[in-house]
């Protein structure tokens, strides 16, 4: 959190005791709050989605393409759900559907976004200069652990403590004073895109409290005061004191959280009971107690996985798919529940798209640049972007395989969120370093 | 508390070896995965212990320990000689001795909660 010296160890210990972290005299207060809340919900599909099914061309030359390099994994032109058309540098107008599965986003078509061919970046890059190695490009690209970091922090190329959520939530927590419970939620273990240089997220698992066991009558209160007493005690061991930091926050942050949550009346919007659905109907309800907790920008953070389709991608990717799309939808209907669907923004990201041109085990493998969806009561549905033209010898692939050089760099696609998180603009190259090498800071899906 | 031993998240397993505590310059590859979330599930997985709540086969039983629960400067003492690799200092004995003292404590309470308190605290659960 701060720097590790032992009185500041003390410091934070004390002060976090829960009477004066969390002054609950005022809590109620905030109980009124205010109409200036955003929230931004990023969803990571670990693995790399193969995007180039969840958005596919329609009709024209891309459609001929794609039926022709797609082949064994095609997607039946019929059965695709139209979301938009595009003027196609190369093939004209052109209209793209998505995926037969995602009947749920479809029919939000007017508040989703595809956002086509994001990706890693260092700046823009064109074949010929990724091929002779004439421009900088990511590190590790193609390797999942690399892109999955790169796409949290970042940093394309030098490793990085922070995220660019924790970064942002550093910049913009101080709409949140006097409450200081952290501005960034994970639902999916710790998360570096929320790792701050000030601001640390909770993280909750869904299906368990944040609560010590036992912690009522005489022997359990009495048990537990002397646990936190041991917790504020310095030990002269830093990590020792980490550990002690995280326990103490986490029982206290704990305390606050049930109490909030216990407050509020059941959602009646239906979420699928799949690990996404589950995670993102706790953030819903999380959204839900902003005003108990004092939260007026709060970031969260919430992933499944699965999407390294190999082999055998076809039955696989459509319930993958069909998956989020039903989550995405449900927690679009709770945030219109909760009256605050203008005020929540989900976005998905992935590893990298996949290999456009399929394997010899009816798979793909992995490829860049991708497509990505963002859904919310303020987003200007439609499409965005370029897409790739779908020739393996095109000019915007990096090899034989169609592995598509992204036309738009993850630096604008968070800055574009960012901004419209209420993020100023003199602080967008402090939360994204890269986002000076390129020309549009935001694309306008939001 | 979700350590499967055999079926990590990933190929890249539970936790880089890389990790550094973030805001520190210190290394703590465990601490990738040590979160409120988990810390919370640490000190409750001591609390099973001491309750007898492992389920049937595994047990922990404190018993022998209760002789000495009348003087219990002298039990935390012993429990933290068995638990820990250095003495605690003079305030966290004082802090524990006091905490399994309550009114209405007996025996039993006095040795489980001194097991508690020093099983749940970093000193335990961080190798240092």
């Amino acid at each position: 959190m701060v720097s590790l010296s032992r009185r500041k160890i003390l410091q934070l210990a004390a002060f976090g005791v829960a009477s004066r972290m969390f002054p609950f005299g005022s809590l109620n207060a905030f109980a009124q709050s205010t109409g200036d809340y955003r929230a931004l919900v990023c969803i990571f599909l670990f693995g790399g989605n193969d995007a180039d099914n969840m958005v596919v061309p329609i009709d024209g030359g891309a459609r001929l393409d794609y039926q022709t390099v797609r082949a064994s994994l095609l997607l039946d032109a019929g059965s695709l759900l139209p979301i938009g058309s595009v003027n196609h540098s190369t093939y004209g107008q052109t209209t793209y559907g998505l995926h037969p599965r995602m009947t749920h986003v479809h029919a939000l078509a007017p508040n989703l976004a595809v956002v086509a061919n994001v990706g890693t970046l260092v700046k823009p890059i064109t074949r010929d200069e990724y091929r002779f190695k004439l421009q900088p490009v990511p590190q590790a690209l193609f390797s999942h652990s690399d892109q999955q970091i790169q796409l949290q922090t970042a940093s394309p190329i030098a490793p990085s403590g922070t995220g660019w959520g924790g970064r942002l939530a550093d910049r913009m927590q101080g709409l949140n004073a006097p409450s200081t419970f952290p501005a960034g939620v994970s639902l999916s273990g710790t998360s570096l895109l929320l790792a701050g240089a000030t601001s640390q997220p909770v993280t909750l698992t869904t299906g368990s409290v944040l609560q010590l066991s036992g912690s009522s009558g005489t022997s359990g209160a009495s048990r537990n005061g002397g646990l936190q007493q041991l917790l504020n005690f310095d030990t002269g061991f830093s990590m020792v004191q980490q550990a002690s930091l995280t326990l103490s926050q986490g029982m206290q942050t704990g305390n606050v959280l049930t109490a909030a949550l216990s407050s509020a009346p059941v959602l009646s919007t239906a979420f699928p009971t799949s690990s996404l659905g589950r995670q993102l109907e706790q953030i819903a309800k999380l959204i839900q107690v902003r005003g108990t907790l004092g939260m007026r920008r709060q970031i969260f953070f919430c992933a499944t996985g699965g999407f390294d389709t190999h082999s055998d991608q076809l039955d696989q990717h459509a319930g993958l798919l069909a998956g989020v799309s039903e989550a995405m939808a449900a927690f679009y209907r709770a945030t219109q529940e909760l009256g605050v669907d203008r005020q929540v923004t989900a976005f998905t990201q992935s590893d990298f798209a996949r290999t456009f041109q399929p394997n010899p085990t009816f798979g793909t493998d992995h490829a860049w640049g991708s497509n990505h969806l963002v859904l919310g009561g303020a987003v200007n549905g439609g499409l965005y972007g370029a897409f790739p033209t779908l020739k393996l010898d095109g000019p915007d692939t990096t090899d034989s395989r169609g592995r598509w050089i992204p036309t738009t760099g993850m630096d604008q696609y968070g800055a574009t969120l960012a901004t419209w998180f209420g993020l100023p603009n003199g602080d967008l190259n402090h939360v994204f370093p890269n986002l000076p090498n390129f020309p549009m800071t935001n694309l306008g899906f939001v | 508390m979700g350590q499967d031993l055999f079926s990590p998240p990933s190929v890249f397993n539970y936790f880089s070896p890389l990790y550094r505590i973030p805001g520190t310059p210190l290394f703590g590859p465990e601490f990738q995965i040590h979160n409120f979330s988990s810390s919370i599930s640490r000190g409750n997985f001591v609390y099973r212990v001491v309750t007898g709540g492992l389920g049937s086969g595994a047990s922990l039983d404190l018993t022998p320990y209760e002789s000495q629960a009348g003087n219990p400067a002298q039990l935390v003492t012993t429990i933290a000689q068995l638990l820990l690799h250095e003495p605690l200092s003079p305030l966290e004995q004082q802090i524990i001795v006091s905490a399994i003292t309550h009114a209405g404590s007996t025996n039993t309470t006095r040795v489980r909660n001194a097991v508690y308190l020093i099983a749940a605290s970093s000193r335990y659960q961080v190798q240092h």
